[in-house]
C-alpha cells in the first residue's frame, strides 16, 4: 500500500500521461510510420512478380552493386582516418589542434549540394588538377571514382566525432602501462587501445554506412546520372519516379528501408554495448 | 639494480617542474617521494621510467646511462595511481599481458605464463577472481592486480605513483602494510610517490622530500622528522609551532632574535607553576581535545601566538587543565631534536 500511494505521489496525472504520450506516438506515426506504409504499399503495388522484376533490372542491379561498392570504399577509408584522427585529438597535444577539430566537423556544416560542387570545382575537366588527371586517364567526376570522394566526404566526420570524446574519457593510462610493460607501438594500439574503442568504433560505422547509403545531395552533382555507370540507389529512385515507373522506384526504395531497419537493429545494439 | 638521478632538470612552460634533482636509491631500498602537489615527485617518477624525458641530467641504471632507453626497454614496472588496469582483458589476462606482448623469440611457453601468472595470483591473494573483469574488483583489489601486472616482467625496480592516493583510509593502511611485507620478501629496488606523510614515514627506508621541483631533504624517516634540513621540511613533515615574537638582544628562551623558532607540539610540557624554567612563557587553555593516546591543546600565548601542545591523555588528567585558565608552558626537559632554525 505504502509504495502504491509513494508511486501515484511521484507519477504525473493519467490525462497527462495520455495527451504526451498521444502526442508523441501520433507524431511518429504520421511523419514516420505513414511513408513507410506508403513504400511499402507502391512497392507491391503491382503485384510481388512486378517488384522481384523491377529489382532484377540490369540498371537496378548497376546501382546497388554501386552503392555497395561506394560503401565498401569510402567506410573503410573513414575508419581509419577516423581511428587516425581521434587517436591524434585524445592522446597528444599539440598546435592546431582546434583547427583540426573543425575541419572534421566541416562536412557536417557544408551543405551536400556544395560539397558537390567543390569536387566539380576541382577535379571538372577544365580545372589545371583534372586536366592532368583526364590526360592521364583518370576520370573523377561523372564517374565512381567522384562518387567515392563526395561520400567519403559527406561521412568524414561519423567515426571520428564517435571516437574522440570516448578516447578522451580514456585517458592514456592504460596506454603507458602497456607501453612500460615491454608492448610496442603497434602492440599498444593493437592489444589496448583498439578494444577499447571497439564498440564506439562499430557504432561510428553504422552511422556513416547509413549515410553512405543514403546520400543523395552531394552523389547527385559529381554522379552525372549514367544509367548503368554511375547510379547509385537514390540516384536511380529519383530517376524511375521521374519517368512515373512508381513500382519500380518503391521497390528500390522499400530496400534502402529495410536496409535503415537493419541498421537501426545494428545501431540499438551496439547502444547497449558501447555504455557497458 | 641501482637508481642514479644525476642533476636532472626539467621545464614546462617557462616554469621549473624539476631542478637539478638528484639522488640514488640503492639495490633493494624503498625510497619515498615525498612532497605537496605540485612537487615534481610524479614527474620525477615519469623520467626514470622513460613515460617522459628530462631537459638535461642523466638517468643511471647501475651505473649505466639510460637516457636513451625506450620505456619499453627499460623494465620497469610502473603502478598507476588510478590502476590504469586493461579494461577489457580479465584479471588473468591483465597479468599475462607484458609475457605475452615479448618478441616472438623470447616469449614463454603458455604452460609457463600460466604457471607465473598463477604465483602471481597466489602471491595478491586474489586467485578466486582470475576470470573476473577489473570493473567487478574493488579498489584495493585493483591496485593489488596492477602491482601484480607490474611484477609480471620481473621488473629491475619498482615505480609506484601514487598507490594508495584512490583508496579510502582503511585500505590504504591495510595495503600499505602488505606492500612492506612484499618488499621484505622481494627486495625489489622500489621507489613510490606519495603526498602523505605517514605512508612515507611507515613504509620507507629513506624519504626524498620535494617542493617545487627541488629536492629539499633525502634521509631516513628518523632523520627527517627529527632533523629536517630546513623551514618547508620542518612543517611539511608533521605538526609545527611557530615563535615568531621577536626580542632584540638574545630573545627569551622559545623566542629568539631575528629568527622564528619551530618546535613540535609533542617537544613541549605545560606546568601550574613556573618551577624555574627559564625559557617558560604563559600562555592561556583555548581548547582540548582528545584524540585516543594523545591530547590536543591549543593556547594562545602571552605574545598573542597561537600554538598547540600534544600531552598523553594520563599528563593532562593529572593537570586537570580548564578552558580558559593561564598556565606556564616550556620545552620538555630532555628534549634533544633540533627545535630551532
Amino acid at each position: 500500500m505504502r509504495t502504491q500511494a509513494l508511486k501515484a505521489v511521484q507519477r504525473d496525472p493519467v490525462w497527462v500521461r495520455m495527451i504526451l504520450i498521444g502526442i508523441a506516438f501520433s507524431f511518429l506515426a504520421f511523419f514516420l510510420g505513414m511513408p513507410l506504409v506508403v513504400i511499402a504499399i507502391n512497392a507491391c503495388r503491382d503485384g510481388l512478380h512486378v517488384y522481384a522484376q523491377s529489382l532484377r533490372d540490369p540498371d537496378a542491379v548497376s546501382a546497388i552493386l554501386l552503392t555497395l561498392k561506394v560503401v565498401a570504399i569510402a567506410v573503410p577509408c573513414n575508419a581509419i582516418f577516423g581511428i587516425a584522427a581521434a587517436w591524434l585529438i585524445a592522446k597528444f597535444q599539440f598546435r592546431g589542434k582546434q583547427v583540426l577539430l573543425g575541419l572534421i566537423d566541416m562536412p557536417f556544416s557544408v551543405s551536400p549540394i556544395i560539397a558537390g560542387l567543390l569536387f566539380v570545382l576541382a577535379f571538372g575537366s577544365n580545372t589545371l588538377l583534372g586536366g592532368w588527371l583526364m590526360a592521364h586517364g583518370v576520370r573523377v567526376i561523372f564517374s565512381s571514382t567522384g562518387i567515392v570522394l563526395a561520400t567519403v566526404f559527406v561521412t568524414l566526420p561519423f567515426v571520428a566525432r564517435e571516437l574522440i570524446p570516448l578516447m578522451q574519457s580514456q585517458g592514456i593510462d592504460e596506454e603507458e602501462a602497456a607501453m612500460t610493460m615491454g608492448a610496442s607501438g603497434w602492440q599498444v594500439f593493437a592489444r589496448v587501445t583498439l578494444p577499447n574503442i571497439k564498440w564506439g568504433l562499430w557504432y561510428g560505422i553504422t552511422l556513416s554506412t547509413a549515410r553512405a547509403v543514403g546520400e543523395f545531395g552531394a552523389v547527385s552533382v559529381v554522379s552525372g546520372h549514367i544509367r548503368g555507370l554511375t547510379n547509385t540507389i537514390s540516384l536511380h529512385v529519383e530517376i524511375l519516379y521521374n519517368e512515373y515507373n512508381f513500382s519500380a522506384a518503391f521497390a528500390l526504395s522499400s530496400l534502402m528501408v529495410l536496409f535503415a531497419f537493419g541498421t537501426l537493429v545494428v545501431k540499438i545494439i551496439l547502444e547497449g554495448k558501447r555504455s557497458t | 639494480m641501482s637508481i642514479d638521478v644525476q642533476k636532472v632538470s626539467k621545464k614546462f612552460n617557462q616554469s621549473w617542474v624539476l631542478k637539478e634533482a638528484s639522488l640514488t636509491v640503492e639495490t633493494g631500498e624503498l625510497v619515498a617521494l615525498l612532497g605537496p602537489s605540485g612537487s615534481g615527485k610524479t614527474t620525477l617518477l615519469r623520467v626514470i621510467a622513460g613515460l617522459e624525458y628530462a631537459d638535461t641530467g642523466d638517468i643511471l641504471f647501475s651505473g649505466a646511462n639510460a637516457n636513451h632507453v625506450r620505456v619499453q626497454d627499460r623494465q620497469v614496472g610502473f603502478v598507476f595511481q588510478h590502476y590504469a588496469l586493461f579494461r577489457h582483458m580479465t584479471v588473468f589476462e591483465n597479468i599475462a599481458f607484458g609475457l605475452r606482448v615479448r618478441p616472438r623469440a623470447h616469449r614463454l611457453k603458455e604452460e609457463e605464463i600460466v604457471r607465473r601468472v598463477t604465483e602471481l595470483l597466489q602471491l595478491i591473494q586474489l586467485e578466486q577472481f582470475s576470470k573476473q573483469c577489473p570493473s567487478q574488483l574493488s579498489g584495493g583489489q585493483r591496485q593489488r592486480v596492477a602491482l601484480a601486472r607490474a611484477l609480471a616482467i620481473e621488473p629491475k625496480v619498482l615505480l609506484l605513483d601514487e598507490p594508495f592516493g584512490a583508496l579510502d583510509a582503511k585500505v590504504r593502511k591495510e595495503l600499505c602494510k602488505w606492500l612492506r611485507r612484499l618488499h621484505q620478501d622481494l627486495h625489489t629496488t622500489s621507489l613510490f610517490v606519495t603526498h602523505d606523510v605517514q605512508e612515507a614515514l611507515e613504509l620507507a627506508d629513506r624519504i626524498v622530500v620535494m617542493k617545487s621541483g627541488e629536492i629539499q631533504q633525502i634521509g631516513t624517516p628518523d632523520e627527517v622528522y627529527h632533523h629536517p634540513a630546513n623551514a618547508f621540511v620542518y612543517q611539511f613533515i608533521g605538526h609545527v609551532n611557530l615563535f615568531k615574537t621577536q626580542f632584540e638582544e638574545g630573545g627569551r628562551g622559545l623566542f629568539r632574535s631575528g629568527s622564528t623558532t619551530y618546535v613540535r607540539p609533542y617537544l613541549l610540557d605545560i606546568h601550574r607553576e613556573n618551577k624555574g624554567h627559564t625559557d617558560a612563557f604563559k600562555a592561556t587553555v583555548k581548547q582540548i581535545i582528545y584524540t585516543g593516546l594523545l591530547a590536543k591543546i591549543e593556547l594562545l600565548t602571552e605574545y598573542e601566538e597561537y600554538i598547540e601542545v600534544e600531552l598523553t591523555r594520563e599528563r593532562c588528567m593529572v593537570l586537570k587543565l580548564q578552558k580558559e585558565e593561564t598556565v606556564y608552558v616550556s620545552l620538555k626537559e630532555g628534549a634533544t631534536d633540533d627545535y630551532a632554525i
